[in-house]
């Protein structure tokens, strides 16, 4: 019996040491939107949080983690990795390339419904003006100071036209969320895909065949290097 | 011809070379064991003592382990090869020795070498002191390794790590009583070799487990320390399961009572098959935990 609790203890003394000592641990856990907002390192309003990647990690035991873009127009942007809970890691699974979260100045609470991305951007005319095309669209452009925006918001070549930009009013107002009226934002958004690669599919494992791993393991020297070229 | 000769001879220098410190360690033994003073300078007979050829020779294979891992670049010239050799190989055969001490201090302090070595030719002594010395070489050669490739510091990492390593072997050997069943002072003072052959396996095995340890290259090093301490708990998790294996599979009856032989005078001892059982059934656990603990490489 006492063998069997100095066992147990020490497994629990290497759980602790790895979790604590783990040092290239460098993700903060935030457990869902209030957590964030409170996070006045990461949030200098005015700023828009841009969902770039959901994953997990871990065989048995999963830890959930979310790839975020800060744009804070006033200092660096920047991309980080937290840990979240499960909850909040499922509900944002359909969000990928939004903007979850903006924090405005002036502002105690952040705003935090789902928008496609650059929602806190348009129609406000600090960062750009509307301009008419020959088709009598009016579309979105940034000032030449905030020209590498649309690149950091993953919008390609699409441009906002007035009429997107009404629809996201209504719908921040309704507190509802928007993935752009043919759904082109969001996981399964047409534009998302085009300009966001996700870490899945860059850490995607190389299948291999099974009977040429089979060949290669027993294949004879003077073979391999014939197989390789 | 001419560049083959000097090669040659190169080569022959440097042999020339460890051969000398060899020699020197023949003299340092005086410096550890002053009580054998004088035992050295008459001829050695192997076959008269068989206690002390293990003790000797453990020691030489050990310093022979200790030199495996040097590397000798000729690149930067003669001098420069030879001088960083030289200075290495003195410093590290001076921890060695200071290790050597520092073992024997902690698991033999009730023993004197001249008593165990020289009248009583106790063969059980001479296998923990070969333990010792084939152990901490061991550790010193790893250590070599690890400092070398980390390209920069290096005798400043051999001696911390040297000092890491011989803290942790040094705290490691003091849970022999726990994890064996054989009284060591009592069995090595009745000279039964199966203390030997046990402590000899357990030894190997903790320094296999250390050495598999600290193989990591040395970045930071807080965050290397911090690494080898996790890895020596991961260890100490995965050895007892391995040990238990081994005991399940093979159906093997592990208890010392009933293990039991006819020693000196008709007393009742404990026989030599178990003490082998011991040693080996550390050693392979260790080996095997090392498997587990250094030689997985996860994809996340």
């Amino acid at each position: 019996m006492g063998k069997i609790s100095l066992y147990v203890l020490l497994i629990l003394i290497y759980l602790g040491l790895s979790k604590s000592l783990k040092t290239d641990e460098k993700r903060f856990y935030y457990k869902n939107y209030e957590s964030l907002d409170q996070s006045t390192s990461l949030l200098r309003p005015p700023t828009s949080l841009i969902l770039l990647d959901s994953y997990s990690e871990g065989l048995i035991l999963k830890t959930y983690l979310l790839k975020i873009r800060l744009i804070r127009v006033f200092s660096d942007n920047k991309d980080i990795t937290i840990k979240t809970s499960h909850e909040f890691w499922k509900k944002n699974a359909p969000n990928i390339g939004m903007s979850i979260l903006r924090l405005d100045e002036g502002h105690p609470k952040a705003e935090i419904t789902p928008l496609p991305p650059g929602s806190y951007f348009i129609g406000s005319f600090t960062f750009g003006s509307w301009r008419l095309l020959n088709s009598g669209k009016r579309v979105w452009k940034f000032h030449r100071s905030y020209r590498d925006l649309p690149e950091l918001l993953g919008w390609g070549k699409w441009q906002p036209t007035k009429d997107f930009y009404k629809k996201i009013l209504i719908h921040r107002e309704q507190k509802l969320p928007f993935y752009g009226p043919n759904d082109e934002f969001g996981t399964k958004g047409s534009i998302t895909k085009a300009n966001f690669k996700r870490s899945k599919e860059l850490r995607k494992f190389k299948k291999e065949n099974f009977l040429l791993h089979l060949t290669k393991l027993f294949s004879l020297p003077g073979n391999a290097g014939e197989q390789d070229e | 011809m001419n560049e083959i000769i000097d090669k040659l001879i190169i080569r022959i220098f440097l042999l020339v070379f460890i051969c000398v410190i060899i020699v020197l360690y023949k003299y340092s033994h005086f410096l550890l064991y002053p009580s054998s003073k004088g035992q050295f300078l008459k001829r050695f007979y192997p076959s008269k003592n068989p206690a002390e050829t293990v003790h000797l020779f453990g020691r030489i294979l050990g310093l022979g382990l200790l030199f495996s891992q040097f590397q000798i670049y000729l690149m930067d010239g003669f001098f420069y090869a030879f001088f960083d050799f030289f200075i290495t190989a003195v410093i590290t055969y001076t921890l060695y020795l200071v290790a050597l001490y520092i073992m024997e201090s902690i698991a033999l302090y009730n023993f004197e070498y001249n008593d165990e070595i020289s009248k009583k030719k106790n063969m059980a002594y001479a296998l923990v002191t070969m333990a010792h010395a084939l152990g901490v070489a061991h550790l010193l050669q790893v250590s070599i390794n690890v400092s070398t490739e980390s390209g920069r510091h290096v005798i400043i990492l051999i001696i911390f790590l040297w000092l890491f390593t011989v803290v942790i072997i040094g705290f490691a050997s003091k849970t022999f009583k726990i994890i064996s069943k054989l009284h060591f002072n009592q069995l090595l003072v009745q000279k039964n070799l199966a203390i030997g052959f046990s402590y000899l396996g357990f030894f190997l095995g903790w320094t296999i487990i250390v050495a598999s340890a600290i193989n990591l290259p040395i970045g930071d090093i807080k965050n290397y320390g911090i690494q080898v301490i996790l890895k020596i708990l991961l260890s100490l998790i995965i050895f007892p399961l391995f040990r238990w294996a081994l005991i399940y599979i093979f159906k093997i009856e592990q208890d010392p009572e009933e293990v039991q032989a006819e020693g000196a005078m008709g007393i009742r001892t404990i026989s030599t098959g178990y003490g082998i059982y011991e040693g080996i059934i550390q050693l392979t656990s260790a080996y095997l935990t090392t498997v587990i603990t250094g030689n997985i490489h996860f994809s996340f």
